[in-house]
């Protein structure tokens, strides 16, 4: 964590803000009655959120170039790199050109591979326990399902098939089911023990979701695709105890300086089903994350140990 | 004491503000995109079988229930739609999917609901709020409606819902006894006040399933004038599911009508009805804003005049634009220099 730059902590706070400002507490507004005072506030708060959302793509964009020098000078092949500025490059060239057509595939093929690449990385590290590794494998599989779910339609319009796919929403909800599992095992790999306090204050926001879903299913329902992209298909239970263990990873991690704190606030930010650019790549940076500690250890054996201890949870230390 | 990370996250932080202040997007749209393909010929408008419609890719849309304004709808019956778009450079046609096992199609009994469908088109510059708009952000609305589209082939009424009923009397009209009056049988139209008006639900004669209507928020659902209803449907239920045909010209003069052009790009939403489950009004299923990406090459833009008042004038909105970003960039510099001099 160390060797880590400054800004992608910027970077996970950042995105966290933008998601918590403005595709959760803006977009509850609509549910509020709204004298004057409240529009002004909102307004403000609009505009807050447009600021810190720039802030997180400004960073997100560097946090990518940066990954790509790092990896450039790593012996983990050149890949990586070339595919990091690839999707820096597909996602300014978005901005002027919609994406369509096989650009649009061959961006998200890109953005597919980028993560295998990763995660196949991850898979085969030989620092990282076994509990992390198989963390970072489940997490690549969400990633690697929301991008097949991108890419399939993108593919059919291409190839001007009629479609639509039929397989696509069996895509999708595949893609929740690794994101909500690869909560609980980014938990139990970095933060499976934790003190009395964390789990109290962890409980906070899992007990707030378990009562919004007893008192208003339906808005809670609505909120969740609105702000993280989750449709709550699956028993309430599960989600209750992703969000609980969730906060667990992030409060351990803050107070052990570990990275995997920060992947779980761009998980959270980026959401399942992504609606701009940055925040796919918010994912794809929380999984390099995941994997970092192995960098360091490749690339600089004599920094390797103090970098991967610091990465290190209390229960696999 | 000021440090190198310190300056760096001023300069990012100032940099932000900057994009953010002058609407710099650094993030581009990651949804789906709906694709009006352009084909020659007449467009199939009241053909939802006809294989001109293979040339266009469906789009999977996942609908929510409308938990924003009431009345809500707690639980959706429909999931999702497919959608398909074609163009002939005059012509535009939106065929809407959607699975149902009841054809609802009569709203004369007050305990029945028709199945309908709708699509909205932003009226501005990017999206404004998907459920109908908002101040400011008025949204163009097609919507489809069952009833009308029996309506036109029979006009329903209450002897359709009840065959043995028996009417004593009408004032001011003399129908055939126990009939019910039609508009014709009324010599003073005034006794009839919506169909006076120009009421769109009373009128006699249906000649099309569509109303064609603009919104600027919730509450704020308008029809447009009789004269400006432009927007041609056709809808046919077969296999437990609707699908159903939009279809009007590429371009309107009506302001409150939207004006699509080959090689641009728009925003679509959705919104449907199911009448068995008694959905009506607010209580419906809606989709989130999908691109709308329309093929074939744009036409070319017209030479905008200048504005009135521009000529003589040396310090523009563009220069303006320019020499704010070019103080930036000197700012940058200087932060830049000054960074080699900070300590780590």
């Amino acid at each position: 964590m160390r060797s880590l730059p400054i800004y992608f902590k910027w970077l996970a706070l950042a995105a966290f803000a933008d998601w918590l400002v403005t595709r959760t507490l803006t977009r509850m507004a609509i549910f509020m009655p709204k004298p004057p005072a409240v529009i002004l506030f909102y307004q403000a708060l609009g505009f807050a959120g447009q600021a810190v959302a720039t802030l997180a793509g400004l960073l997100a964009l560097l946090a990518f170039g940066w990954m790509a020098w790092r990896e450039f000078h790593s012996a983990a092949g050149r890949f990586i790199p070339a595919a990091c500025l690839g999707a820096v490059s597909f996602n300014l060239l978005f901005l002027y050109k919609l994406p369509t057509g096989w650009l649009a595939v061959g961006y998200h093929a890109l953005l597919l591979g980028l993560v295998l690449a990763i995660g196949r990385r991850a898979a085969r590290s030989t620092v990282q326990s076994t509990s992390q590794k198989m963390a970072a494998i489940v997490l690549t599989l969400a990633l690697v399902a929301r991008e097949l779910y991108q890419i399939t339609p993108a593919a059919y319009q291409a190839a001007r098939l009629a479609g639509p796919p039929a397989f696509n929403q069996v895509i999708f909800l595949s893609a929740e089911l690794f994101a909500l599992f690869s909560l609980l095992a980014v938990w139990w790999a970095y933060a499976r023990t934790f003190t009395w306090k964390t789990g109290v204050l962890a409980s906070i926001p899992a007990l707030a979701f378990v009562a919004f879903h007893l008192l208003n299913p339906a808005m809670l329902g609505i909120i969740s695709i609105w702000s993280t992209g989750f449709t709550l298909y699956l028993p309430w239970l599960l989600y209750a105890f992703g969000v609980w263990a969730a906060s667990v990873v992030i409060f351990s991690a803050t107070w052990q300086r570990s990275p995997a704190g920060w992947a779980v606030l761009l998980l959270l930010a980026g959401g399942l089903a992504p609606q701009f650019s940055v925040q796919a790549f918010l994912g794809i940076v929380a999984l390099w994350l995941l994997s970092y500690d192995q960098n360091c250890r490749e690339t600089k054996p004599g920094t390797a140990a103090v970098t991967a201890a610091a990465g290190q949870p209390a229960s696999t230390g | 004491m000021l440090k190198r990370a310190h300056l760096i996250f001023l300069l990012i932080l100032s940099l932000s503000a900057v994009l953010a202040f002058f609407k710099v997007p650094l993030a581009s749209s990651q949804g789906l995109t709906l694709i009006a393909r352009q084909v020659q010929g007449e467009l199939p408008l009241s053909d939802p079988d006809s294989p001109l419609w293979q040339q266009a890719t469906a789009l999977e849309v996942p609908l929510s229930a409308q938990n924003v304004a009431k009345p809500l709808l707690l639980e959706s019956k429909v999931r999702a739609i497919t959608a398909r778009l074609l163009h002939n450079q005059a012509q535009v046609a939106i065929l809407v999917e959607w699975s149902d096992q009841t054809r609802d199609e009569s709203t004369v009994r007050v305990q029945d609901f028709r199945d309908s469908v709708a699509v909205q088109f932003p009226l501005i510059e990017g999206q404004p709020f998907f459920c109908m708009g908002q101040q400011g952000g008025n949204v163009n609305i097609w919507h489809w409606k069952a009833d009308w589209q029996a309506d036109i082939l029979a006009r329903q009424d209450m002897e359709n819902a009840y065959a043995d009923m028996y009417v004593d009397q009408y004032p001011f009209a003399n129908p055939p006894p126990g009939k019910l009056a039609s508009a014709a049988d009324y010599q003073d139209r005034n006794y009839l006040p919506a169909l006076a008006a120009g009421n769109l639900f009373a009128s006699e004669v249906r000649s099309t399933p569509v109303e064609d209507l603009v919104a600027g928020g919730f509450g704020s659902l308008t029809t447009q004038l009789p004269e400006f209803q432009n927007v041609q449907g056709f809808g046919a239920w077969a296999d437990g599911g609707w699908r159903v045909i939009f279809s009007r010209d590429l371009s309107s003069q009506e302001v409150e009508d939207i004006s699509f052009s080959p090689g641009k790009s728009y925003s679509i939403s959705f919104a449907v009805w199911d009448g068995s489950n008694g959905e009506r009004n607010g209580q419906k299923s809606t989709s989130q804003w999908v691109s709308l990406q329309f093929e074939g090459a744009p036409s070319a833009p017209a030479v905008a005049a200048p504005a009135a008042g521009s000529e003589g004038t040396w310090l523009t909105k563009e220069r303006t634009r320019w020499i704010l970003i070019g103080a930036f960039v000197l700012v940058i510099l200087a932060g830049a220099f000054i960074y080699w001099r900070l300590p780590d």
